[in-house]
């Protein structure tokens, strides 16, 4: 049995694992093992279909004008398409940049701050956000209850037409789990079934030099609390340390997984810059010093030509996961 | 009536006795307790000397400011009924305390053996597993639906004050106090004897316990809180670990009847 078709019988505890058709979470082989396994949230083709209906419904939201969907789209791996600073209810603007949403079950933690601790509460960030989607938990469950089709759908994904958070939680988190993303020109030559060229082989090269020891693994991130140079100065976004109030941690933002790079600009928590171009301008040129900068990054300088820029520019694009983008299984 | 070594012996037979019969509900489910017994706690809300009433009621603080209160809400949990130096921890004991809503400020305590206890220890806010271990526990008084939960930095807030204080004229305060982390963990445990009473725990839970909570000392020791300085805290902070510092001993045993 292979390890997807083990996971698949693992999460559908309850279900006889003697048929081998696909599994309704994969679990890439050459993936580490996932954080969140679903231990307790047995997926079900129901309980995915009821998240991704939840996804994409702006009832949600304070005025139903907003889903998660309004912000995270397919097109863009789940980012929000171009825009340094989502837009919430009202027409407001946010606090910090819309990352992708895909292997999330991998990620130790949530947001730039790692203030969310665990895949089954992340809904509540946004839900309950005045700027994103202002809602109170009460008013969002009185709706959902009050709907004609909601209770029949968490009656098939749950057994009970009773509708409480948990039960949203958890189908958001079963849906968001289906969100994930291995199948990128990189998976394709990791696993012999594609080649780079010649200048994405220099720049997987430079990036093994000058940038995995941070976006590490398959996943590209080493989920750690690093400052990158941009600020010296912290009062606009405190980083990890507005949820830790603690000095060390000014400044620091956790290290972002680079999949799908190239369809995720504007880059960084605040949506700075607009190209990657503009980002590797950023590690060869502009790295500020401060009590946060990481010593990686000051020990040892990215010194990158113009063309190896290029380089390893190509190689982030063979990050781009084109079947995760356009899988019609993932939207409504 | 027993001392406290037969207290102890007899509380301890009647564990030893059903240990073991202690039944988890399914393979994750909440631990069912094989007791039946139970008891009643009512948590009685003052202000030094006077009853805590929200709104209209203006009180001064150690600081000397005037305030009066809008909200006061908080959680207990992980409650242990004390015997002759043993303990009994209650299975899934989460209480969320609101002033506002009469009936919260009086709950039962079930599941227990039928003992004769000398004490009370429990939590002010939630333990870390719960504000680690996602949604499956946010169920009853952990359900986010009660406004008590941070969702940008996960965690519980363990007591909500709000309310408004003369600073010239009338300015609001908005305390909510929370955190499980270290540094910033500001969870506290507090532990109460009941002196030379007992609560008994039956069949009817005829028993009551009342606890005594005093707000006025949220204000002061070891930190005398000056509202035109704080008076607005919604973070796991260092600030917020000390207002839960002063608040660790607002509690107290009131009698049992
Ligand atoms: C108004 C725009 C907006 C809406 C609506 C929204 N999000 Fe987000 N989402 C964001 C932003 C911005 C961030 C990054 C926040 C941060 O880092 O502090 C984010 C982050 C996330 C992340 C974390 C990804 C990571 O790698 O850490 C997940 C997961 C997520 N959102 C899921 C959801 C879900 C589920 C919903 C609906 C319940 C939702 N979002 C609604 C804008 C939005
Ligand atoms: C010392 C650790 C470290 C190193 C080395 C490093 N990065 Fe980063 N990188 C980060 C952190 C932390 C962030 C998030 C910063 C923020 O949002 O404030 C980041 C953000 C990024 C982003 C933006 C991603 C997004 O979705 O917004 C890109 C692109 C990026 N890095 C590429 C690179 C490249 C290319 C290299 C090598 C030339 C590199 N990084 C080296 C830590 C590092």
């Amino acid at each position: 049995m292979t390890r997807v078709s083990v996971l698949a019988c693992l999460v559908l505890s309850g279900i006889a694992c003697t048929q081998t058709s696909q599994p309704l979470i994969e679990l890439p082989a050459h993936f580490p093992e996932p954080v969140y396994q679903f231990k307790g949230n047995p997926v079900s083709q129901a309980g995915i279909d009821l998240g991704k209906l939840l996804f994409n419904d702006p009832l949600l939201s304070a005025d139903s004008t907003i889903a998660c969907a309004s912000c995270h789209h397919q097109a863009f791996a789940f980012a929000d398409g171009g825009k340094a600073l989502s837009t919430g209810i009202k027409n407001q603007k946010g606090r910090r940049n819309a990352p992708g949403i895909f292997n999330v079950q991998w990620h130790p933690y949530f947001m730039a701050d790692g203030g969310v601790n665990h895949l089954e509460v992340m809904p509540l960030a946004p839900i309950t956000d005045t700027l994103e989607m202002g809602e109170s938990i009460r008013q969002m469950i009185t709706k959902l209850r009050r709907s004609t089709f909601y209770p029949a759908f968490f009656k098939s994904a749950f057994g009970t037409d009773s509708i409480y958070t948990r039960n949203v939680m958890l189908a958001l988190a079963q849906y968001m789990g289906t969100l994930v993303s291995a199948h990128a020109k990189y998976d394709d030559v990791l696993q012999g079934k594609a080649k780079f060229t010649k200048e994405e082989s220099e720049g997987k090269k430079l990036f093994e030099q000058h940038c995995a020891t941070c976006h590490a693994g398959v996943l590209f991130s080493d989920f750690k609390f690093r400052s990158n140079g941009l600020d010296t100065s912290f009062e606009k976004d405190r980083g990890r340390a507005r949820v830790t109030d603690t000095k060390a941690d000014e400044g620091k933002f956790v290290t972002p997984s680079l999949r799908n790079v190239a369809l995720t600009a504007p880059y960084m928590h605040d949506g700075r810059f607009e190209t990657l171009s503009r980002v590797l301008q950023h590690y060869v040129h502009e790295i500020k010093p401060s009590a946060a900068t990481d010593s990686i990054l000051i020990k040892k300088k990215i010194n990158l030509s113009a063309k190896q820029q290029q380089a390893v520019i190509a190689f982030l694009h063979t990050l781009t996961d084109s079947a995760f983008i356009t899988n019609k299984k993932l939207v409504p | 009536m027993q001392n406290k070594t037969q207290r102890a012996a007899a509380f301890l037979v009647s564990v030893i006795i059903l240990a073991g019969a202690g039944c988890k509900n399914k393979e994750e489910g909440p631990v069912v307790s094989p007791f039946t017994a139970k008891a009643t706690v009512t948590m009685q809300h003052v202000f030094g000397a006077a009853p805590l009433v929200l709104s209209s009621q203006w009180y001064v603080n150690a600081n000397n400011d005037s305030l009066r209160f809008a909200m006061v809400k908080y959680y207990i949990s992980n409650i242990k009924l004390l015997s002759g130096g043993q303990s009994f921890a209650i299975p899934g004991s989460y209480f969320l305390i609101d002033e506002s809503q009469e009936a919260s400020k009086t709950f039962t305590l079930s599941g227990l053996p039928s003992a004769a206890f000398d004490g009370i220890e429990f939590l002010i806010g939630v333990d870390s597993a719960k504000n680690a271990g996602g949604a499956q526990g946010q169920t009853g008084a952990l359900d986010a639906i009660h406004n008590m939960y941070w969702g940008w930095a996960s965690g519980y807030v363990f007591t909500k004050i709000e309310g408004y204080f003369m600073d010239g004229s009338e300015s609001g305060f908005s305390l909510h106090v929370g955190g499980f982390e270290s540094p910033n963990n500001a969870i506290r445990k507090v532990t109460l004897s009941f002196g030379a009473q007992s609560l008994q725990a039956t069949n009817t839970g005829s028993d009551t316990l009342v606890i005594k909570t005093d707000w006025s000392e949220y204000f002061k020791n070891p930190v005398t809180l000056d509202l035109k300085q704080i008076n607005s805290v919604h973070a796991p902070s260092a600030v917020a670990n000390s207002l839960a510092d002063n608040y660790a001993d607002m509690f107290s045993f009131g009698e049992i009847k």
